[in-house]
């Protein structure tokens, strides 16, 4: 008996990190035009991201159905496992919706609990693979719970995008609508709390955007663990990974791409530090 | 006379105002930059004119009681610099006369003494050869004539006047960029002509005659003409029953002399495929009226200003949303969730830009661009917030903003001296943070924008070793005057290249009402293409007067 991570692609994990950790990821749904691709799975983020700016009408994104994690949950339990599900915040996104779902058609005390990280994309990538390591060192599904628990705030993250504009038509916009609307341009600096996206700075370049975004996570420190991510400027995130100095070993940066799912909502462009604490 | 009742004083400051309209574009005209918008003349009118309407209509009246009206209509009507600080000197005078019935040689100098000393603790910086050294120059003049045995009021204002008057012609000695420029200063002329007026009603005789020539003085203030079309625009173009929600209604002349003409059905095609519905597009392949609706006027004009010359802009905010920022409840996030952010800006570019950009409401300065003290604190009681800050935007109207703060824990300023910097500190004001570090952060902003202003000189001058003939176009590089031209482009061209751009991230251009749109994108390619990593964004701003203004980080 094993206690397994389950996770949906909104953490942005890359397949051979998920696979190597044994974490199994429940793709979202990612709709161009009329065809459903499922993230990761049917459409790969390169293929995505060149689409994207041509199309006329922005995609949409759908959550994993009930029935698709009932599809998960039985086969990791007919394995004898235990299951700590941990899922995009339920203010972006139905998903954990649909995992609850799943956990009551089974059965109230089948060992599956459910958990909304509160968190999106590489920052809850982080918590998944802290979840991963801890779920080695335990055997009470319960404990294991409260630990993801108590080390869930210790995730953060700065996001630097180059538009708001799909954040905005996505719906997702949440508080950072505050930085809508001024015809001046603007590199929006956003980070998660409470669930949603809150503005942070409004720098008027990129280089001015990447200095700041370094500096405002160099403060997170010190560091467990630290991801890069970005959506379609691979080099920008290179360059972030070299110069974020001080808070863990540059080769023991994760890099990460936002995902099809999350690509809909940050646009291209977009980059982020994420940042585990040490307590 | 012995005695100064209040009716004299009264009947003394309204020939003050009468005598303040004659002078005023004189004194316009003395601004040491020879921007048309010179407004100490004006300002000092408006200031005194609202001082003179603060009194109640009775007859009678006490001195102090006068005084005491004067002074308060002028801290509520005070606009620029010049209003401000003499609003100061009216409340000093008051002060020292207060529960007077008349005024006579012992307060009288008092006054004069008592005033001097609040305008001049009411400047930060206080500089020789200002209005401040003419106050100086009254108490003395007054008390030497006590000295003497004198005792009539009139004869003591006269001293006082006198006084005034060579202090006045002293100040081009006192300050070198009056000398330079060949005037006398602004704010002196203006009490000397107060004082002058007051001294005609009280005595009779006349003084203001024999006031020095105003040096280099006079000239209109410039503003350019477009262009003799003969097209009229129909107002009521303006006035759109439809309901838009947002957005600018933009409306212009484009003029061609291209042999294949404008098409206006392939511009009505383009335009008219904006969101806020079809674009009106009238006249000949030579000539057509525009009018049309955008979000952005930017895109409307920088497309049509590729067809052709633009003439007779007009854009309004259609805009009847209040862009509250942050004391929209379902907006306001964090401590500061009720602090309004307010700002003087003129033109209607302007004012959707700062209300966009997150202010709770945009002051305009009226045909100075100066607001009164009043203005500013209309606007913050309708905002209605538990705290506002205010952005001056003009270093003319910091003193009124100063003046509104002043004795309101819940009304703060951050002093931005330009649009510009004005900007960079909207944009560091942040929801999340509290009014402390929103005022330090939005401090910090102000000095990381240099400031450029290109306008047009109304008369000839030397300033800062710069020749500058009446016509020609001025560049001015945080309020130094680094260039001269012939076309405003040129002259923002040149600024820009005194500007060390190599070390440079950004340049925004805000282009005026009669800045060149086109000439402005020209100018934004050749930099960008000059300067590694610089980037240039052209902005429509829609201000009177200055053709540009930009900001370079």
């Amino acid at each position: 008996m094993a206690l397994r991570i389950v996770t949906d692609s909104a953490a942005d994990l890359s397949p051979e990190l998920a696979q190597r950790r044994n974490i199994t990821v429940l793709p979202c749904y990612v709709i161009m035009g009329d065809i459903s691709y499922r993230d990761g799975v049917d459409i790969a983020p390169g293929d995505f991201y060149d689409r994207l700016v041509s199309m006329e009408q922005p995609p949409t994104t759908a959550q994993p159905s009930a029935a698709d994690f009932q599809t998960v949950y039985s086969d990791i339990l007919n394995r004898g496992h235990e299951i700590l599900s941990i899922h995009v915040s339920g203010k972006l996104s139905g998903t954990v919706d649909s995992a609850k779902q799943a956990r009551s058609a089974l059965g109230d005390d089948t060992p599956i609990r459910v958990i909304d990280s509160a968190l999106a994309s590489i920052p809850m990538g982080l918590a998944v693979l802290a979840a991963a390591e801890a779920a080695q060192g335990t055997e009470s599904l319960e404990d294991l719970e409260a630990t993801v628990l108590r080390q869930l705030p210790l995730n953060n993250a700065f996001f630097l995008l180059d538009t708001l504009e799909f954040l905005e038509k996505g719906g997702r916009i949440g508080k950072a609508q505050a930085f809508l609307g001024s015809m001046l341009r603007i590199k929006p600096i956003l980070k998660l709390m409470d669930g949603e996206v809150y503005p942070v700075e409004r720098p008027r370049t990129h280089a001015k955007g990447t200095a700041r975004l370094l500096e405002l996570s160099q403060q997170l420190g010190p560091a467990q663990r630290v991801a890069v991510i970005y959506s379609t400027e691979e080099e920008g995130a290179r360059y972030l990974r070299r110069h974020l100095v001080g808070l863990v070993p540059e080769n023991e940066i994760i890099m990460a791409r936002f995902g099809p799912a999350l690509g809909t909502y940050v646009g291209p462009g977009a980059l982020g530090i994420a940042v585990t604490q040490r307590t | 006379m012995t005695l100064l009742r209040g009716r004299d004083l009264k009947g003394a400051f309204s020939a003050s105002v009468m005598a303040l309209e004659s002078w005023r574009e004189t004194i316009n005209g003395l601004n040491v930059f020879p921007v048309p918008d010179g407004d100490t003349g004006t300002n000092m009118l408006l200031t005194l004119r609202a001082a003179v309407e603060n009194v109640p209509e009775s007859s009678e009246i006490t001195a102090g009681a006068l005084l005491e009206a004067l002074a308060d209509g002028a801290f509520e009507g005070a606009r620029g610099n010049s209003g401000v600080i003499f609003s100061q000197f009216l409340a000093g005078m008051s002060a020292a006369i207060k529960s007077t019935e008349e005024c006579h040689e012992a307060n009288l100098g008092h006054a004069f003494s008592l005033g001097a000393a609040k305008a001049y603790e009411s400047v930060g910086r206080p500089v020789d050869g200002t209005m401040l050294t003419v106050f100086q120059s009254l108490a003395p003049a007054v008390a030497l004539y006590i000295d003497q045995g004198e005792n009539d009021p009139t004869t003591l204002w006269e001293a006082a006047f006198n006084a005034s008057n060579e202090a006045l012609t002293k100040t081009p000695d006192q300050l070198a960029v009056l000398k330079d420029a060949g005037v006398v200063d602004a704010g002196a002329m203006g009490v000397v002509v107060i004082l002058g007026a007051a001294l005609e009603y009280l005595s009779g005789k006349a003084y203001l005659d024999e006031l020095p020539d105003s040096l280099g003085a006079g000239g209109n203030p410039c503003t350019d003409n477009f262009g003799t079309d003969g097209h009229q625009i129909d107002p009521n173009h303006l006035i759109d029953s439809l309901s838009i929600e947002w957005g600018y209604c933009i409306q212009f002349m484009v003029q061609t002399q291209d042999k294949q003409g404008l098409d206006l059905g392939k511009i009505r095609g383009r335009l008219g495929s904006s969101e806020s519905g079809s674009a009106v597009v009238a006249g000949s392949e030579k000539s057509a009226l525009v009018h049309v609706h955008a979000s952005n006027p930017a895109t409307v004009l920088s497309y049509c200003s590729s067809l052709g010359s633009l003439h007779q802009v007009i854009v309004q905010s259609m805009d009847h949303q209040n862009n509250r920022f942050v004391t929209d409840k379902t907006n306001g996030v964090g401590p500061t969730s009720d602090v309004a952010v307010i700002a003087v800006a003129t033109g209607d570019g302007l004012s959707g830009l700062f209300l966009k950009t997150g202010c709770a409401d945009v002051v305009s300065g009226g045909e100075t661009m100066n607001p009164s003290v009043k203005d500013l604190l209309d606007s913050v009681r309708t905002a209605g917030a538990a705290s506002t800050i205010l952005l001056p935007n003009n270093s003319n109207v910091v003193a009124a903003a100063r003046q509104a703060a002043a004795g309101n824990p819940n009304i703060h300023v951050a002093p931005s001296r330009s649009i510009p910097q004005g900007i960079a500190a909207l944009l560091a004001f942040l929801p999340h943070l509290t009014l402390e570090e929103n005022l330090s952060a939005m401090k910090g902003a102000l000095a990381s924008v240099k400031s450029i202003d290109v306008t047009r000189a109304v008369r000839d001058t030397a300033i800062d070793s710069v020749k500058v003939e009446s016509g020609q176009y001025i560049g001015l590089l945080d309020n130094q005057l680094v260039s001269t031209a012939n076309t405003p482009d040129g002259a923002l061209w040149r600024t820009l290249d005194t500007a060390s751009l190599s070390e440079k991230s950004l340049v925004t251009v805000y282009v005026g009402a009669d800045g060149g749109w086109r000439e402005a994108e020209e100018l934004a390619e050749g930099f960008q293409g000059q300067i590694d990593g610089l980037q240039v964004e052209v902005v429509y701003g829609g201000q009177p007067h200055h053709h540009y203004l930009a900001s370079v980080e």
